[in-house]
């Protein structure tokens, strides 16, 4: 290992929902959310994470954060593998990393005043008293652009783009290393969305904070990522820096959803058979060949046997597709 | 806060079920309260000379075959209904409420053995077992209470298991698991104070089939025991005197439907007040 | 625009009693369709575009009173019966929305749903009804040999949902299509088939499309004109170029500046910076005479804090509702 550790080490994972048994012998059925997924990030780095639903970006935050194990594989924080940790040395470990959710009027417990809300990573450390607690409230309120009174309000009292900036607090008091961010501003109005992201890049800047920012906008990861990975059916597909990935994509998939966005070229897009061809299948399709290749326009014999690993194309940019340089 | 006090009290004072429910519970509360200090005429006292008299000047509502003054024994029953009705219900928020919670908290095999024992009990007719366990422990208030309390133990648990549930799979006990709270500290801090709601309004609903239930027993003679007055034990001794005194079967039982009546109104009320708000945490605005 | 227009709504309000008094989700709404034509209304959470077409289909939540006009072909909407409302809907207009999972009845096949209008309003039998179904759900891209009509909801994707959805709209040849956020629960690559399909449609059968968004691209996209709403008003009503090259009102500025974009850069290279407007949506219990958007807008004066500009026209086909609109604007 050269210089310092990663922040945050994903290797290799493969996450398994366990699904409805349908004989009563033999082992329940799995879905595969997420099929040897593996990453790096490290200090102070935005990294986006995109894709569309079922692509598997929430499970893998989730299991970022701790809140589940993976089925394979490794989640390594600053070193320390999260799935081996005892449960106390997992609280321990808790405020290096925190999350922010997507739903603003969720992810706030309705019953609690917001300074109990932004306080609780604290209480759940136990580390410090009264006083500093709330100095510590105090500031994360004034660092996402609250009054120090507004502690005292209930959430209904809040606009959505003030809960998120609770959400922000409450993720930012205990001084985290790392946030991982899930879809923070989808629910928001565009004038509101803004506010958030220029708030997300200026606490960036003065705590060097990493992210992970999933979020199915790809306009929105362009913003605030340095780079980004694109996820189809549980596989990274496409990863590289993020300026270079969006101005010239190489993954079909890549293509497809950069061509989405209104505004471009659709044509990549409007040629993906998608979502149309068939009606939602059971799970557990097989393992062999690229999962993109049942809609890819370019998929030859090959894609259909083979899963593509992913590899190098340029120093940083990492495409699994076998035919990338041909496309 | 202060506002969110005057829309609730606001809407509480508009909504006709809660007024009405709530005037029955409280004049029902009131009387109880009363008789601990006073009765128009001790309930047991037995004045034979003017046995069975109707209404009248003496006796508001009469006396009955032993010459006890009917009006007393109607308000000293309504302690005794009290007393079993929060006993027993308080028994069955006590166990079952902590009980659902482990559950929901714990899922797996402490989950599962938990509803299958609150299965068992739900097989059995509730009033039938009851008076089943106060045949084999012996008749009384105490054992009433003891009785109808151990029925209402799966309905807290399965209530609040259910509410539980729901809540833990909310963003915002997701947000207290990342800030590194454990099972206990979420539960009290998170999921039972979103549950108070419903378990309120299930508890007034409780409370009146305790009242039914003690009535019951005490009509089949394993409650509350002479001399202690019960509207139920009224039922059963006006059975025989039926058409010499049909008031003194009517009256109790009138108490008792106009008190669960009272009490069932005012649940719903409450639930309808609370409802938008509690257990809905996680809707929009 | 040639003749009488299509759909013609004329100072449209929306009243809703609450307990804190009636509020105005609609407070003054004056809009043109032509047939065919394919027009964008645009707006955050509250502007009341929702309740726009609600209530120009009539389907206003209970409690909720419709004022003014709209007039379809020439005949008064909000003065009809409901029995005359239930004749023309689905008939004359149809009306799409946001989430495909709950306007599919998840206990009827998708064959019964599509044929269902149909069976209504032309009084098909069975078997007649089925073949048409057929026939639209292949042309919305669900060939009934991968799509049997047998099929329930629950088999389909959000995206296969939405387009049984617009299927069953179009089942007896509407001549408006009210389509309120139909892409919004859906993947981005699905939203951009969806829109291209209900373009196609509009363009085939002649049949105007009222799309209602908070994404002003994408409306831009699919639609030759588009109405911005704000607190309860058009505010800005331009063709789509217009708008998104030079808008002339500082809400329309403000929200083409505060979204993020994935093509245009900043000269360093990197994303152009975002600059969101200040403060946020009004709620709609506060508000006040003055212009809706005065508290926010950096060109505000006492004027625009005393009264609400009227909706007026401008030069270059545009609308406008403001006391100070950009310079920009002007000499176009």
């Amino acid at each position: 290992m050269n210089g310092a550790p990663d922040l945050l080490n994903v290797e290799d994972v493969v996450f398994d929902y366990v699904l409805p048994r349908r004989d009563l012998f033999g082992s329940a059925p799995v879905r595969r959310a997420l099929k040897g997924v593996s990453f790096r990030l490290a200090d102070g780095e935005s990294m986006g994470l995109v894709g569309e639903s079922g692509c598997g970006k929430t499970t893998l935050a989730r299991l970022v954060m701790g809140l589940a194990r993976p089925t394979k594989g490794r989640i390594l924080f600053k070193g320390q593998d999260l799935a081996r940790l005892g449960p106390k040395a997992l609280a321990r470990l808790r405020p290096g990393f925190q999350m922010v959710f997507q739903d603003p009027y969720g992810s706030l417990d309705p019953r609690r005043r917001v300074e109990a809300i932004v306080a609780e990573p604290l209480v759940g450390l136990g580390r410090d008293r009264r006083r500093a607690r709330e100095a510590k409230v105090a500031d994360a309120l004034s660092a996402v652009g609250l009054k120090a009174g507004d502690g005292r309000k209930y959430p209904h009292e809040f606009s959505g783009g003030q809960r998120q900036r609770i959400a922000i607090a409450r993720a930012l008091v205990v001084r985290p290393a790392l946030i991982v961010a899930d879809e923070p501003v989808s629910a928001l109005d565009v004038s509101v969305q803004a506010q958030v992201l220029n708030l997300l890049r200026k606490l960036r800047a003065d705590h060097g904070l990493a992210y992970l920012f999933i979020s199915h906008d790809l306009a929105v990861v362009r913003y605030v990522s340095d780079r980004v990975a694109v996820m189809f059916d549980g596989s990274i597909v496409e990863a590289g820096p993020t300026e270079p990935l969006f101005a010239a994509p190489r993954h079909p998939y890549s293509r497809a959803l950069v061509a989405a966005v209104p505004g471009g070229d659709r044509r990549p897009a409007l040629a993906v058979a998608g979502d149309a061809s068939h009606p939602r299948s059971e799970p557990a399709v097989p393992d062999e060949g690229c999962a993109y290749a049942g809609v890819c326009p370019y998929a030859a014999d090959l894609c259909r046997r083979e899963r593509p690993r992913p590899r190098a194309l340029e120093p940083g940019r990492l495409v699994a597709c076998h035919r990338a340089e041909e496309i | 806060m202060s506002d969110a006090w005057i829309e609730l009290t606001a809407r509480a004072r508009g909504n006709r079920k809660l007024v009405i429910g709530g005037a029955i519970t409280a004049a029902f509360l009131a009387l109880a309260l009363l008789s601990l200090v006073w009765t128009p005429y001790p309930a047991t006292r037995m004045d034979i000379a003017s046995r069975l008299s109707g209404f009248g000047a003496a006796h508001w509502l009469g006396t009955d075959h032993f010459g006890r003054d009917v009006l007393s024994m109607l308000i000293a029953g309504t302690r005794n209904s009290v007393a079993v009705a929060v006993v027993a219900v308080g028994i069955g928020l006590c166990l079952g409420v902590p009980l659902g919670a482990l559950a929901a908290a714990r899922r797996g095999w402490v989950d599962e053995l938990m509803m299958r024992i609150s299965d068992v009990t739900f097989a059995f007719p509730a009033l039938l077992s009851a008076v089943m366990i106060t045949a084999l422990i012996g008749p009384g208030a105490v054992n009433s209470m003891i009785a109808i309390g151990i029925f209402n133990v799966p309905v807290f648990a399965r209530l609040t298991r259910g509410a539980a549930l729901r809540i833990w799979s909310l963003d915002f006990v997701l947000a207290a698991r990342t800030a590194g709270r454990g099972g206990l500290a979420i539960t009290w801090d998170h999921v039972l104070p979103n549950l108070a709601g419903l378990i309120i309004v299930q508890a007034t609903i409780q409370f009146a089939l305790a009242i039914l239930a003690e009535a019951g027993l005490s009509y089949l003679g394993f409650g509350t025991q002479p001399p202690q007055p019960s509207w139920g034990r009224m039922l059963s001794d006006a059975q025989t005197l039926l058409f010499m005194a049909p008031r003194l079967a009517v009256l109790p039982g009138l108490a008792i439907a106009v008190t669960v009546l009272g009490l069932n109104l005012f649940g719903d009320g409450l639930r309808d007040l609370l409802d938008p708000k509690l257990g809905n945490a996680g809707d929009g605005p | 625009m040639t003749g009488v227009p299509l759909l013609r709504i004329e100072g449209l309000r929306v009243e809703l009693p609450t307990a804190d008094g009636i509020l105005r989700p609609v407070e003054v709404v004056d809009l043109d369709l032509a047939a065919g034509e394919r027009v964008g209304l645009v707006g955050e959470s509250g502007c009341g575009k929702s309740m726009t077409a609600r209530a120009v289909m009539g389907l206003l939540p209970p409690g909720a009173r419709a004022r003014g006009r709209v007039l379809l072909d020439g005949r008064d909407l909000i003065a009809m019966d409901e029995a005359a409302l239930c004749r023309l809907r689905g008939r004359r207009l149809a009306l799409i929305s946001q989430e495909p999972l709950t306007a599919l009845n998840p206990v009827k096949t998708i064959g019964a749903q599509v044929a269902e209008g149909m069976r209504l309003h032309f009084r098909l039998t069975r078997r007649e009804a089925a073949a048409r179904a057929a026939e639209l759900l292949d042309r919305v891209g669900l060939p009934t040999s991968r799509f049997p009509l047998h099929l329930y909801a629950h088999q389909l994707s959000g995206g296969q949902r939405q387009r049984v959805a617009i299927a069953m709209a179009l089942a007896c040849g509407p001549d408006l299509l009210i389509a309120d956020e139909p892409t919004t629960a859906l993947d981005v690559t699905v939203q951009a088939r969806t829109l291209a399909l209900l373009e196609e449609l509009s363009l085939e059968r002649g049949m105007a499309l009222l799309l209602i968004s908070h994404d002003l691209s994408l409306v831009a996209e699919a639609c030759g004109r588009i109405a911005v709403m704000y607190a309860g008003r058009i505010i800005e009503e331009a063709p789509s170029g217009a708008l998104f090259g030079h808008p002339a009102h500082p809400y329309s500025d403000g929200l083409l500046a505060a979204i993020p974009q994935l093509q245009a850069s900043a000269p360093s290279g990197g994303p152009a910076p975002l600059r969101p407007i200040a403060g946020e949506v009004p709620d709609l219990r506060h508000r006040t005479a003055g212009c809706g958007f005065a508290p926010r807008c950096r060109l505000a004066d006492a004027v625009c804090h005393g009264s609400s500009p009227p909706l007026e026209a401008r030069t270059g086909d545009r609308r406008l509702a403001c006391f100070h609109p950009l310079a920009e604007a002007k000499g176009r």
